[in-house]
């Protein structure tokens, strides 16, 4: 049932959990200001601030941009202060209990729970940053190289010119299932071949849904990356190459906390 | 080539990862809004079971009981591989409890991204 109560500090907002044994401020950086500071349970520590026990929402996609840029600015720091750090997602929020336990309690009870899982993470994410890498084409370009090299798109190209109008139309659409599927074909190649060539650089990599593009770009691999820190540069060079292949573009962003490679739930007894 | 951490060409990148990944926490500990588990709350992903219901007419009234169903899908889809996380796009990510309002709004939808 949705809580109508909602006591100020006594949940606590988890950004993620670092290395380190020792509390320590990180300062006013939160969410909206917040205190952030650590909890730790043994020789790991949940960064976190007070809050209430109302998460933060809101249908202004400006204040929840500014949220989430916060919660990315605080891993940041955490990172450079303490280390290894393993992300939460937005609005992470541990309740209170109805019983006697403290806020902090609550936190640490959960990290004496999880303990084996966060180090199992934060021994495969050590030294590694996630990367997103972005691939997409030019859909015209693609076509005109298609149309260029296929020997019955040419010939479909000339039946049209010499067909009557009705005819004709018959062959355009032809024409363009041709086109089509041999872009499919085409598409499927370069994926298996930047997706070899990128992953020769990563220690892991997950393949993400491609985005709908407008400007005449098709998104042809969407991939998160986890990417040893001296690997950075060669996967860089790697991505160039394909950048200056002509026809084709890359975005390529981070380093970003191991976002995509952490997600695997955390199953105890009372897991649902 | 230099990866970028650019604010506004790397916002989708950023959005992506703190709304829909992350680690997942076991849902007893977490807070819950309307019966439905804040993992991380991920309200793209939340928004998504929605429309999975709406494809596969389970939508009748919005209950106790879809609520539950909503729970336990978004659970799956947490709990899936990165490649079965759906994504809305970027302008349409909002965080709002869920009311009628955004059954509606989603309800009149035609595309469903899965």
């Amino acid at each position: 049932m949705e809580k109508i109560c909602c006591a100020q500090g006594e949940g606590r907002y988890v950004y993620g959990v670092a290395e380190g044994d020792k509390k320590i401020g990180l300062g006013p950086i939160g969410i909206e200001g917040s205190e952030v500071y650590t909890i730790p349970y043994g020789d790991v520590s949940a960064i976190v601030h007070d809050c209430s026990t109302r998460p933060y929402q809101s249908t202004d996609n400006k204040m929840v941009e500014n949220w989430v840029r916060t919660h990315q600015s605080v891993l940041d720091a955490a990172g450079e202060q303490l280390g290894i750090v393993i992300p939460l997602g937005f609005d992470t929020i541990l309740e209170p209990r109805d019983d006697a336990t403290s806020p902090d309690q609550v936190v640490r009870d959960w990290l004496k729970l999880d303990y084996a899982r966060l180090r199992e993470v934060m021994r495969k994410i050590d030294g590694k940053d996630e990367y997103a890498v972005q691939v997409s084409y030019k859909q015209g370009l693609i076509v005109k190289r298609i149309s260029e090299q296929s020997e019955e798109i040419r010939k479909i190209k000339e039946d049209i010119a010499a067909k009557s109008p009705g005819m004709a139309y018959m062959y355009r659409q032809k024409l363009e299932r041709v086109v089509k599927a041999e872009t499919e074909r085409l598409a499927d190649e370069w994926f298996m071949d930047f997706y070899d060539k990128i992953k020769k650089h990563t220690d892991d990599i997950a393949v993400e849904k491609t985005k709908k593009l407008n400007n005449g770009q098709v998104m042809l691999l969407n991939l998160s990356c986890l990417v040893a820190r001296e690997k950075v540069d060669s996967l860089g060079k790697e991505l160039e190459e394909i950048n200056n292949l002509g026809g084709f573009s890359v975005h390529f962003s981070g380093p970003w906390p191991p976002y995509s490679f952490v997600i695997k739930p955390v199953i105890t007894a009372q897991g649902e | 080539m230099q990866p970028t951490r650019d604010t506004h060409a790397t916002l989708v990148d950023l959005l992506d990862r703190v709304l829909e990944k992350g680690l997942v926490l076991n849902a007893d500990l977490i807070i819950n809004v309307a019966g439905i588990p804040l993992l991380g709350v991920n309200l793209r992903a939340y928004l998504a079971g929605i429309e999975t219901m709406l494809k596969y007419g389970i939508w009748q009234d919005w209950d106790e009981a879809q609520r539950a169903i909503a729970a336990g899908e978004r659970q799956q889809i947490r709990m899936g591989e990165p490649t079965n996380a759906p994504g809305l796009e970027p302008e349409r990510y909002l965080l709002s409890p869920l009311d009628s309002k955004i059954a509606e709004k989603y309800s009149s939808k035609e595309e469903v991204r899965i």
